[in-house]
């Protein structure tokens, strides 16, 4: 893990600690002030190039006041794709604020350097640094362990309980040969398949198949390897943790359902191998976003950019410009609280990541775990 | 023999020469019991003495423009000479001296204290306690003798450090060090001594100081009056007449004063109620003095630095308050026999150990409890042991919190002293141990204490040299253990090895210098990292960054001169040479850029081979100017250097901070500080008033990068910047000593500013100046004591500041799955709000009766009376998904730490 990651996480801790000892009177409360004073554009660029064929995009938005949703896009400005062999590919403005390569005008090329060149319509120069596209030289494993997690919530009458979970933590291991450390970005999907049997008085109980897309991005997962052995490692990297038992009853609690049965979950990790200027920028990035009660106040993270304005040194920018390669991985997995171990399965098509709810029939890409 | 000399050529006798003291006592005798009779109308004096050296063959010595124009007339009958003399002598500026069988010589009062029996008389008419000092033999020998000794307390025997002592009807007094000794130098004569101290009583006792020699006045805590108790157990008009300005001063008993903070009383933390001293944060550990860091500050006890001063993360100090006799803050005009610190030094003396009973001391709070022992071995030898522990594990399982309930936090510190005292000679050892280790969940967890050793060696070669030798050891360090992930679960150790030995001389023989020099010798160890896989099945790497080696040497000269009584100088110099040792392995860099891409070679320092080397001159300069016994004004100059400094990545330090020795390129910081300090006292010194102005440039300060990584980086140069800072201000002190009300009103406008120079990528706020961390323009501390009577007393502390700076996210933008990032303001742009509270205590002091063995003592307080949620940090989250705010806002949040008011009980105890 990262060490600023780290070092936030640990000071949100001990001041979590702290305040306890000392009185549970502590708290957070919002604050709101209207002393904020910046009026500056802040260019947001979020850009990628992989090794599958094309087309590439990049989105330039101006970053909006904090606090506010407001997305502006950013048109009319002149964009181009550089290689180190000297290709430069413009992109086109396709929707308003995106612009696009042509799809068979570049495809990236393990070994290669790529950079974006950005000219806005103010003239304000742009480019990112010079990252080369990474090679794949690694294995990947993806297992899951049986276990529990606590957390505390707050019960009907108002005081604080504590609840256990019980359910798997999927992990990822790497291994690489290659002299130098590698860098990854894991992106992970989950899908939580199961049936229930729809009871509709006078009729045979209708099993029904549910699909459901949980989004474990909640922040940023970018690893590095660590030496071990002679070898490149990552070992029992966490992806995720899921409950076996989901509370999920919106919209259906009027029906007469049975209980769940088949319950599983479909994992869909992107694997990318990435630079390390991007791996710095998604730690930066996980800093920020998991920095809480911050008791002793640590200089705040910025999240530096791989891109930089060239007009003006002092300009800040947003966002990334990615080169990467990529694994898709799907597994499927199963416990239930009888069984001894985690059922795992590989998967080819694991589907498409969206929520199927009331399917009389399972897909053709349900998993059956039996 | 004596050779009587009169300074002055025109009181120069030449019939005065060659007497032995013994005779002269016999003459007395003999002349003064001559019976004479004298009968004479109004005649001149000379003409009468004339007249009675006819009759009564007695011969009269004198000058005769003494009695020029003076007439006398008397008609006596068979009246002893000596009485007829006195009669004579006591309406008249003059006193009368047997010097042979029918020989009398006359000497003018003011200028001659001299022999014995006819001193000058300075104490009044006073019936008390005469004292006898002196040797007989000596009398008369030389016109200016010395007075010293001791003050003890009249219990127990312990030296009283800070009292005061006090010439009555002169301006001459002073103030016992730390070892509860004083100095005066006098003429020989007939004095009032006046002793003093914070919860004392004061005492009175005439001297007739003969020659050099001991008074050892005994004085007892007070236990009648209840309109006299002062805060400060220091002469009352101290911070008007003493030559150094920017101190502050507490003792055993002003600690004892002090209101109450979690866990009982805190001497560190108490001094953020003083101008000039504050606190990043509520319960954050250490102290800021004048805008500089917490590792600024050098914290000596007995001799030995305290790295950390905090246990549980600030909750409270290490120092346990018991085992205190006197803590002196310089916030500027450091002595020059002080360095390493650009900011502060704080000198904590341990009070000296009760050679009279063996007594037991201790207290019990919601947190902790303490216990001392101390007590004679022999008439020579002296012991103190004591230690602390906490016990707030319990609180912890009772927290609906699982995380907390799988946590741990405890704390214990032990601490020892020994002394041993001769004639001219004394040797205390001290040492402490402090250990702290909390673990959150199965997270994280910590283990940091501090081991400190010292001794200290008084000799005393005569009455004006003395000498004070120390050998100091301190070692601080900290693990900090990952646990969370059992396959990259790690072990990191850091801390930091100091001894230093350091040699002092003091000469006072002359009448207007007090002179100080010495040298010191410190050795820096600092390990900054050794990273070790916590168990088996971690795949963490072990790995270890080269430890730092460093030696700071210096010598130094201070000399305090009382020019005359208005005008006094106090003239220092240090100079210290600083150079690092190898093994060293470090990066040349192509220019000033430290970056990976500026780095040209590696080179390596050998074994014990010196590296990179520092020179510092230091003038210490100040100068004071009294008006009169209530007004003074005083200026000083200080030039600091520093050489270790500590990479704290947070406002508020914390365990993890790593220290760092100067290098190639992390340059010592140097201070220039100015201040000017203006002092009246009102009412019988009872009403002090201060106000002193400082302006403090600093150089070489080290500030982050944004994003910076120092943990386990062997190279933290690349992620450092090197700043230039200035703080200012004005301090203002209103304080009453006595009454049934105390207390004492504080403010401080100050600002502490730093600037970043610019070495290309990674500047802070593009080279603009900017408040640090410790910027808090205004302070003000209000603390009232009621004395409801002698032993129950009521205390309201009443702190306001305004808001320290922080740096806020002002705009943000969308990445990759749905996440955002914030781009943050210039840093340390915004305040956090203003912060003010109330608290209140009452206290029941221990028995007022001697006679009882057990006494106790009971402290109730409330922390935050009003629950005012005062901001500690401001942090940005996500808000809990809503449509409103369509599923993704990020919104800020404020922390504080008291949101209710918080309830303390402390019991302490002795016997």
């Amino acid at each position: 893990m990262n060490a600023i990651v780290k070092i936030k996480r640990f000071v949100c801790q001990c001041g979590m600690f702290f305040m306890l000892i000392i009185s549970i009177s502590s708290c957070q409360e919002a604050y709101t002030d209207d002393d904020t004073t910046n009026d500056k554009k802040v260019l947001v660029v979020n850009g990628e190039i992989t090794d599958k064929p094309g087309p590439y995009k990049v989105t330039l938005t101006y970053a909006s006041d904090f606090g506010s949703d407001k997305v502006t896009y950013v048109s009319g400005a002149t964009v181009f794709l550089h290689d180190d062999k000297g290709k430069n590919v413009p992109m086109t403005e396709k929707t308003r604020g995106v612009y696009s390569t042509d799809s068979a005008a570049i495809q990236g090329t393990v070994g290669r350097t790529y950079y974006l060149y950005i000219k806005l319509l103010d003239k304000t120069l742009y480019e990112s640094k010079k990252q080369k596209l990474v090679d794949r030289d690694y294995t990947d494993s993806i297992y899951a362990e049986y276990g529990t997690y606590d957390y505390t919530a707050t019960g009907t009458d108002g005081n604080i309980i504590k609840k256990t979970l019980e359910g798997i933590y999927v992990y990822v291991d790497i291994k690489s040969n290659s002299p130098e450390t590698k860098c990854f970005y894991f992106s992970k999907k989950v899908v939580w398949q199961y049936t229930r049997s729809l009871n509709i008085p006078g009729q045979m109980p209708q099993p029904m198949y549910f699909r459901q897309v949980i989004n474990a991005d909640n922040l940023p997962d970018a690893k590095a390897t660590q030496l071990y052995n002679g070898m490149q490692v990552i070992k029992k990297h966490l992806l995720f943790f899921v409950p076996y038992n989901v509370d999920n009853t919106n919209g259906i609690d009027s029906l007469n359902w049975g209980p769940y049965s088949s319950q599983g979950w479909v994992s869909y990790v992107f694997i990318s191998g990435i630079t390390k200027e991007a791996y710095k920028f998604y730690n930066d990035a996980a800093a920020q976003l998991s920095s809480g009660m911050q008791l002793f106040d640590p200089i705040p993270s910025q999240v530096n950019s791989n891109v930089y304005c060239k007009s003006d040194s002092t300009i800040p920018v947003l966002g990334l410009f990615k080169v990467y390669t990529q694994k898709n991985k799907y597994k499927a997995f199963m416990w239930y609280p009888t069984l001894k171990h985690v059922i795992e399965k590989d998967v080819i098509d694991p589907g498409p990541l969206v929520n199927d709810t009331f399917i009389s029939r399972p897909q053709p890409y349900w998993v059956f775990f039996n | 023999m004596f050779f009587l000399i009169f300074m002055s050529k025109r009181f120069r006798f030449g019939l005065i020469g060659l007497l032995q003291i013994t005779i002269l006592n016999i003459f007395a005798q003999d002349i003064e019991q001559k019976q004479v009779s004298v009968s004479t109308e109004k005649t001149s004096l000379i003409q009468f003495l004339n007249k009675v050296s006819t009759e009564n063959q007695v011969q009269f010595y004198y000058k005769k423009e003494w009695f020029e124009g003076d007439s006398i007339a008397l008609t006596i009958s068979d009246i002893q000479l000596g009485r007829l003399l006195d009669k004579i002598s006591d309406s008249r500026a003059i006193m009368w001296l047997p010097i042979s069988e029918d020989a009398i010589v006359f000497l003018p009062k003011d200028q001659v204290a001299t022999l014995l029996g006819n001193m000058v008389d300075m104490s009044g008419s006073k019936n008390i306690n005469t004292v006898e000092v002196g040797k007989m033999s000596e009398a008369g020998k030389y016109a200016n003798v010395i007075l010293k000794g001791t003050v003890k307390d009249g219990k127990n025997d312990e030296p009283v450090i800070g009292a005061s002592l006090r010439i009555a009807n002169t301006n001459i007094g002073c103030m016992t060090d730390a070892n509860g000794k004083y100095q005066l130098r006098l003429s020989p004569g007939i004095y009032e001594v006046e002793v003093s101290s914070v919860g004392y009583e004061k005492n009175v006792w005439k001297v007739k100081l003969i020659s050099t020699g001991e008074f050892n006045p005994e004085i007892f805590e007070k236990s009648t009056k209840i309109d006299e108790i002062t805060i400060y157990a220091k002469r009352a008009d101290k911070n008007v007449r003493s030559n150094q300005m920017s101190l502050i001063d507490l003792d055993s008993k002003s600690i004892k004063q002090l209101p109450s903070m979690v866990g009982g009383k805190d001497i560190i933390k108490s001094f953020t109620m003083m101008p000039g001293v504050k606190s990043v944060g509520e319960f954050g550990s250490g102290i800021n003095v004048r805008g500089g860091g917490d590792d600024q500050n050098l914290y000596l006890i007995e001799g030995a630095p305290l790295l950390n001063t905090s246990h549980v993360l600030g909750m409270m100090s290490v120092l346990n308050p018991d085992i205190v006799s006197n803590v002196a803050l310089y916030k500027g005009q450091i002595p020059a026999n002080y360095g390493e610190r650009v900011s502060s030094v704080m000198e904590i003396q341990v009070r000296e150990n009760n050679i009279k009973n063996f007594h037991v001391k201790g207290g019990i709070g919601l947190y902790d409890g303490r216990v001392l022992v101390e007590g004679p071995i022999s008439k020579k030898v002296t012991y103190k042991i004591g230690g602390r522990s906490s016990y707030s594990n319990w609180l912890l399982g009772v927290i609906p919190d699982a995380n907390i309930q799988k946590s741990a936090a405890s704390f214990y510190d032990l601490n020892s002293y020994i002394s041993w005292a001769g004639e001219k000679d004394r040797v205390s050892l001290f040492a402490y141990y402090s250990n702290d280790y909390f673990r959150y969940a199965r997270l994280q967890a910590y283990n940091y204490g501090n081991i400190l050793g010292s001794v200290n060696w008084n000799h005393y070669y005569n009455e004006n040299l003395s000498s004070t030798g120390v050998l100091a050891y301190s070692n601080y360090s900290a693990e900090k253990d990952e646990i969370e992930v059992e396959s990259e679960s790690s072990s990191l150790k850091t801390g930091v090895q100091y001894f230093s030995g350091k040699y002092n001389l003091r000469y006072t023989g002359f009448s207007s210098h007090s002179i100080d020099g010495g040298l010191q010798v410190i050795h820096y160890n600092v390990s900054r990292g050794e990273m070790s896989p916590y168990n088996d099945l971690s795949i963490i790497p072990s790995s270890k960054l080269e430890k730092e080696k460093a030696f700071e040497n210096a010598v130094y000269l201070n000399d305090s001169w009382n020019i005359n009584e208005k005008i006094s100088l106090n003239l220092g110099l240090r100079y210290s040479a600083y150079f690092t040792v190898g093994p060293k392995t470090q990066l040349q860099y192509l220019s000033n850029s430290y970056t990976e891409d500026a780095i040209i070679d590696t080179v390596f320092i050998g074994n014990n081979k010196i590296g990179k080397k520092y020179f510092g001159l230091e003038p210490r300069v100040a100068a004071k100017y009294q008006f009169n016994n209530q007004t003074s004004v005083k200026m000083s100059y200080n030039r600091n250097y520093q050489y270790i400094t500590m990479l704290s990545y947070t406002a508020i330090s914390i365990p993890s901070d790593v220290w760092k020795l100067a290098d190639d390129y992390i340059r010592p910081v140097q201070s220039d500080q100015y201040a000017i300090g203006f002092y009246r006292n009102n009412k019988e010194n009872t009403i002090e008033t201060s106000v002193e102005f400082y302006y403090k440039n600093l150089s070489n300060v080290t500030e982050f990068k944004n994003n910076a990584v120092v943990e386990m980086n062997p190279y933290p140069e690349q992620e450092l910047l090197n700043a230039k800072g200035q703080n200012y201000g004005i301090e203002l002190m209103l304080k009453k000593n006595k009454g049934k009300w105390d207390g004492w009103i504080s403010y401080t406008y100050s600002r502490s500013l730093r600037k970043a120079i610019s070495t290309g990528s990674g500047n802070i706020n593009n080279g603009k100046e900017y408040p640090s961390a410790f910027d808090k323009p205004h302070d003000l501390s209000i603390l009232a004591n009621y004395h409801i009577n002698k032993r129950w007393r009521m205390s309201f502390n009443f702190f306001y500041s305004t808001g320290r700076p922080f740096t806020k996210p002002e705009k943000v933008a969308n990445i990759e799955n749905g996440n955002k990032i914030v781009l943050y303001s210039d840093r340390n742009k915004y305040r956090i709000p203003d912060y003010h509270r109330l608290d209140f205590s009452i206290s029941m002091d221990e028995s007022l009766r001697k006679s009882k063995k057990w006494k106790g003592s009971w402290t109730f307080s409330v922390l935050n009376v009003y629950a005012n949620h005062n901001t500690y940090s401001i942090f940005y989250k996500k808000e809990a998904p809503s449509a409103k705010n369509n599923y993704n806002q990020f919104s800020l949040y404020k922390l504080y730490i008291l949101g209710i008011p918080l309830p303390t009980l402390t019991y302490n105890f002795i016997f």
